[in-house]
């Protein structure tokens, strides 16, 4: 039981955490990344 | 569309996972999960990905190299048929400018390439090529990792369409979510609204410490959030890649940081690089007296290697060395302490010792983060 709350109270904060950091940091209709020097960006504009 | 980035790549994806369900449902007494791999990689690979021609020639030469080398060429010395695998890479990291070898992701597939060629004996057997060329071109980890090792991966194969259920798509979804929490909430916070905050050029200490701690945490939550969609992605469909992060703040000593930083990079240094040039120097007869000599070169080499592999520019080099000379420290510490039959902190409470190796470790692989994020002021 103690384990069932853990795990529900752990997804809320980070459904949470996530819908309201994407509203918040990103245009929603357009999900992108901004951050300058991102790993993927890194591999992938070196060509 | 940028992977990993652009919302189309995400519903793309949730498109290739979908057919890969209604293939196991339609098909899935006539087609193999291999051949849905391999064939759903060629199709992503040829209609979205850059450059696919180039990618396409630079997979038929690794399938055609590797089989030579596993099946004709079994003489030829590991090195020589490594180096050849390595041979484009190595000319793209070395800016010779040819259009067909500049493509994202050519790192990643020599690697592959390599552990499956250095681990032929125990493979050679079990090799297939559909299963080759899904392992090399995996959707998922095509761009930059986790590398995973084929004997894992055709495991996952083997087990075939039952590997496609509920608590796969439970799962990756949850992995999704934390990565897409990592790198799209905390790396994008951490980028806004601190390391945009300090001037890079900036020589006063106070902003390169901010810039130093800011690039740490921004690259763990970019690259572990990156590594946590890669996996997640891969579990959906069928294939569980390897562990990417393992908590790498909490590391005590420069070794240990690669074992829990970009993991996958880590290990495959330390069984195809680290190993044989150990090995090498362990036969070479002016060194057999010098075994702390020889760890040290073998450590020093390996990472130097890294540090030159993400490219030829000082920062990166300086960065790999630096790195290296950190385990080649810890290492040399430790035998001493060995030698002399006690503890590396002898005399020092365990949670004391533990908590201070704790804090140097994060403040040195911070500074070589920093000299690798290119930000470092007097290093350009």
């Amino acid at each position: 039981m103690k384990q069932r709350i853990l795990r529900i109270a752990k997804w809320t904060v980070i459904y949470t955490a996530l819908g309201l950091g994407m509203l918040w940091l990103h245009d929603p209709r357009s999900v992108s990344m901004d951050a300058a020097a991102s790993a993927v960006k890194f591999v992938y504009q070196q060509f | 569309m940028l992977p990993f980035a652009d919302i189309e790549f995400y519903l793309l994806f949730a498109v290739l996972v979908a057919a890969m369900y209604a293939l196991k449902a339609i098909a899935g007494k006539r087609i193999t999960l291999a051949q849905a791999i391999a064939g759903i990689s060629l199709l992503y690979t040829a209609l979205y990905y850059p450059k696919p021609l180039q990618l396409l020639l630079f997979t038929v030469y690794q399938c055609g190299l590797t089989w030579l080398l596993l099946f004709r060429w079994r003489k030829l010395h590991g090195l020589v048929g490594s180096l050849l695998l390595a041979l484009p890479m190595v000319l793209v990291k070395l800016n010779v400018e040819v259009d067909l070898l500049g493509f994202a992701g050519i790192s990643y597939i020599t690697f592959r390439a390599i552990q499956v060629y250095l681990d032929g004996e125990q493979l050679r057997e079990r090799f297939r090529f559909v299963d080759f060329i899904g392992f090399l071109l995996f959707t998922p980890s095509l761009l930059a990792g986790p590398i995973d090792r084929y004997e894992r991966f055709k495991g996952d194969l083997d087990a075939g369409w039952s590997r496609l259920n509920g608590a796969a798509l439970i799962a990756g979804w949850e992995l999704i979510l934390l990565g897409a929490l990592h790198k799209f909430v905390l790396a994008e916070l951490v980028d806004r609204y601190w390391l945009q905050r300090f001037d890079a050029a900036s020589t006063m200490t106070s902003d390169m410490a901010a810039n130093m701690y800011g690039y740490a945490v921004y690259l763990y939550f970019d690259f572990a959030g990156y590594s946590l969609l890669a996996i997640g992605l891969g579990r959906m469909m069928g294939i569980a890649l390897p562990a990417n992060f393992d908590r790498p703040w909490l590391t005590q000593n420069a070794p240990e940081f690669w074992r829990r930083w970009h993991i996958s990079l880590g290990d495959w240094l330390r069984d195809y690089f680290f190993r044989p040039i150990y090995k090498q120097l362990s036969s070479t007869a002016a060194l057999r007296a010098w075994p702390l000599l020889r760890q040290n070169i073998a450590l020093f080499s390996t990472f130097l290697l890294m540090g030159c592999w993400n490219g030829l520019q000082a920062h990166y080099i300086a960065s790999g060395a630096l790195f290296g000379l950190y385990s080649v420290a810890y290492n040399s510490v430790l035998h001493r302490a060995r030698k002399q039959r006690r503890e590396l902190w002898a005399g020092w409470p365990s949670p004391v010792a533990k908590g201070l190796s704790i804090l140097i470790m994060i403040n040195l692989a911070s500074f070589a983060l920093y000299l690798f994020s290119g930000r470092f002021p007097y290093l350009h």
